[in-house]
């Protein structure tokens, strides 16, 4: 027997309606070869890299304290690459400090296969990519000595966070030439502003893919995902007006 | 620009078992099927062996850590007793935690003597509430000073919206100071208020915007695999 | 004259820092806290409930770990405490690993009085994923065959009185981070309409006031703080030691407002003699 679970079903059709718009706004994204406006953090983030293979100091990463299956931390891995990419190119020595077993899995795995793609698998080393500890206060302690000893030149904190994220930024602020941060964790955005040097808020880290690839395919999905945000929007515009003049039609909607 | 490289036959295989899984767990939060088979049942247990799937990794951090802090010693890199410290201690409490703590293996002592149970539980206590929450605690509020120099370097007179910032963040922070309140009631009036209307709309806006992104992002997952 | 940086430098900050929250921690001063609105609204809700539905089921779950002990511990103690003090049956869950093992030292701290263990309260232990947290709404003994004593919770009077959790009245989340609250508004909550409440630390507090706003949830707890209006609220005052902390938290809190501003005063006045040059 099949049924709509009762209280669901309004969010259901909400959700493929904002799913089909997407896919709608992409297209038509796709076909007019749209463009994203720029992420002046990511610009940015080659130039330093050549500053640290200048000074041969290394750079740091950090994919947060989130587990697999937050998109944050999925978000990371994919600026990750990018970073594995630019480094392993560049002769620049890359650490990444994880917090999560399984992340660490696909950092080391990222990593490797750069490593590999760029034809320089011995110069991989088990420090390279390493665990620090599944409590997040004992990872930023783990995180704040090794910022301490290994005196990165780059620092990259990308993917979710909590308390710990102002201590590890501080901390690597005193030693490093250059800060980024990307997290859509709302509590912790007020602490990467005010201490690193470049910050992706939200959205924006979503988009770095895309705009790092450049291909055109997932500019169009970037771009898509503004269809939703603006049905969202009018939603709440037109609900808000409605409720203000007694009508709950939208309420209720979304309650069945 | 990157061309967009022709997928090979596992990366579809993945990519349909990854679409299928995800398309599958977002019908049955919507969807109620009970014949022929209990879609709601079958979602909770696959969960269940995820999270024992997932368990296993532990072990894999383990060991990453083990690796690193051999190396360290055996090369006798600089600090190198820091990492006999660190083995030592998480071998040594990941022992003690496994004979006596809320999470023993057999805290009716059925196999382990309950000798040794009972001789090793003021140890794990004395290392759990006397150590390990005094070190968590430190690191923690390291915060404060963190916080304090970064609020002197962030709340400056620079822009408009920086002088507005500083104006409604030294408001909240005196009006949350308890004793602000024997000063001027007035205080905690305008820290309420900043914190229920003001904050509450930044927090929604920025928390529908993200969860949009995710819903979409996640979907981009759901569909390519990369 | 010594100039100093403390932008580059902020050690002076950190000393002044030390002093100001020592000084009043060893002098051991009390002061009345004002009672937050969204404080208040916890105590009254548990209060009511006590009330209109003496013997109800109330769920409190342990979601934090060591290191949020000083902000999430003292909540946890005093709601555990008000709980007892009143006709309602208490079980404790926890989401975080560490959850059951902070759950025993809450309990070593409160006065029980006369209440049973087993009867009154009983100890489940870790939730460790969803299917369990949507699973023990229907049926606690499936998902929890043993408590943390290692007693059959088919054997405890409480589980036999409520074998399901979406018989209970309220739920209160001590939330650091996820997963917490928002398990219980979206599983317990929303489809069961479980009156709920969380107690967070100070930096996750704003989160929560969308839900507060829109009454999701009856109140939030905010911080050290907090467990220091409430303990004014049930009249055992520094219960936590909470109470005593307040005066090392307002000296701390206006000393960096005081500093913002002298910095601010300073930056300005560097500033208009630049521009004068």
């Amino acid at each position: 027997m099949i049924e709509l679970i009762p209280g669901r079903i309004g969010q259901g059709a909400l959700l493929i309606l904002l799913i089909f718009a997407v896919f709608v706004a992409s297209r038509t994204a796709l076909r007019r070869k749209s463009k994203m406006r720029p992420l002046p953090g990511l610009d940015k983030l080659k130039e330093w890299i050549m500053e640290a293979k200048k000074l041969d100091r290394c750079v740091f990463f950090s994919p947060g304290t989130g587990g697999v299956g937050s998109t944050d931390t999925l978000a990371a891995l994919a600026l990750l690459r990018y970073v594995a990419r630019l480094c392993i190119t560049n002769d620049v020595r890359l650490i990444v400090a994880n917090e999560d077993q399984n992340v660490l899995q696909i950092t080391e795995e990222t990593v490797k296969d750069e490593y590999a793609k760029a034809g320089k698998s011995e110069k991989y080393t088990v420090d390279s990519v390493r665990f620090i500890s599944s409590s997040i206060y004992a990872y930023a302690a783990g995180v704040m000595g090794l910022l301490e000893r290994e005196r990165p030149a780059v620092n990259i904190f990308v993917g979710t966070f909590s308390a710990e994220s102002l201590e590890i930024a501080e901390a690597g602020r005193s030693e490093a030439l250059y800060q980024f941060a990307g997290t859509s964790s709302i509590d912790q955005l007020p602490f990467f502003l005010a201490t690193c040097d470049l910050t992706l808020l939200a959205g924006e880290l979503y988009s770095a893919q895309s705009y790092l690839t450049g291909n055109l395919k997932e500019i169009a999905w970037t771009i898509g995902q503004d269809a939703g945000k603006t049905i969202a929007i009018l939603l709440i515009l037109i609900g808000t007006i409605l409720v203000t003049f007694g009508n709950q039609i939208i309420v209720d909607f979304l309650k069945l | 620009m990157t061309a967009q490289r022709r997928m090979t036959r596992w990366e579809i295989i993945i990519q349909i078992a990854i679409f299928c899984t995800g398309f599958f767990y977002a019908l049955t939060y919507y969807v109620k099927v009970s014949e022929p088979i209990d879609l709601q049942t079958l979602s909770d247990n696959s969960l269940a062996y995820l999270t024992a799937m997932i368990l296993t990794a532990f072990g894999i951090g383990m060991i990453n850590l083990t690796r690193v802090h051999w190396r360290t010693i055996k090369l006798r890199r600089p600090d190198w007793k820091f990492s006999v410290v660190l083995i030592g201690s998480m071998y040594g409490m990941a022992l003690f935690s496994t004979i006596s703590s809320p999470f023993a293996i057999d805290p009716l002592g059925t196999v382990v003597p309950l000798q040794l149970i009972d001789a090793i539980l003021p140890i794990w206590q004395f290392l759990y509430y006397n150590v390990l929450i005094s070190i968590n605690t430190t690191i923690f509020s390291l915060l404060a000073f963190f916080i304090a120099s970064a609020a002197y370097r962030a709340f400056k007179v620079r822009t408009l919206e920086s002088t507005i910032l500083l104006a409604a963040g030294l408001l909240v922070i005196i009006g949350e100071a308890p004793i602000s309140n024997l000063i001027w009631s007035g205080f905690s009036t305008i820290q309420n208020w900043i914190m229920l209307v003001p904050n509450t709309a930044g927090q929604r806006g920025i928390l529908i915007g993200a969860a949009l992104s995710i819903v979409a992002f996640s979907v981009r997952r759901m569909i390519k695999y990369s | 004259m010594i100039k100093i940086n403390l932008d580059a430098d902020p050690r002076p900050i950190y000393l002044l820092l030390i002093a100001v929250i020592t000084i009043p921690l060893l002098s051991h001063t009390l002061l009345p806290v004002p009672i937050s609105d969204t404080t208040r609204g916890v105590y009254d809700f548990i209060q009511n409930l006590a009330n209109t539905k003496p013997n109800s089921l109330v769920v409190l779950s342990f979601d934090y770990s060591t290191s949020l002990v000083p902000e999430l511990h003292p909540q946890a103690i005093v709601v555990t405490q008000h709980l007892f003090m009143l006709p309602l049956k208490v079980i404790f869950v926890a989401q975080w690993t560490d959850g059951p093992a902070l759950t025993d030292a809450a309990l070593e701290v409160v006065d029980k009085g006369t209440k049973k263990y087993g009867v009154d309260y009983a100890t489940l232990g870790y939730i460790p994923n969803i299917a369990t947290l949507i699973g023990m709404t229907t049926n606690i003994e499936q998902f929890f065959p043993v408590d943390t004593r290692g007693n059959p919770t088919s054997s405890l009077p409480i589980i036999q009185e409520f074998p399901a959790a979406k018989q209970a009245s309220f739920v209160m989340s001590f939330s650091g981070g996820e997963p917490g609250l928002d398990n219980y508004l979206q599983f317990w909550q929303t489809p069961f309409k479980i009156s709920t409440a969380v107690g967070a630390p100070a930096i996750s507090a704003p989160g929560y006031m969308p839900f507060y706003n829109s009454k999701q949830i009856v109140g939030i707890m905010i911080s050290m703080r907090a467990a220091a209006e409430y303990e004014f609220l049930i009249h055992d005052v520094d219960l936590t030691g909470a109470v005593s902390a307040m005066v090392a938290q307002s000296a701390s809190l206006w000393l960096v407002a005081i500093m913002v501003i002298v910095g601010n005063c300073a930056y300005l006045l560097r500033r208009s003699k630049r521009r004068g040059e």
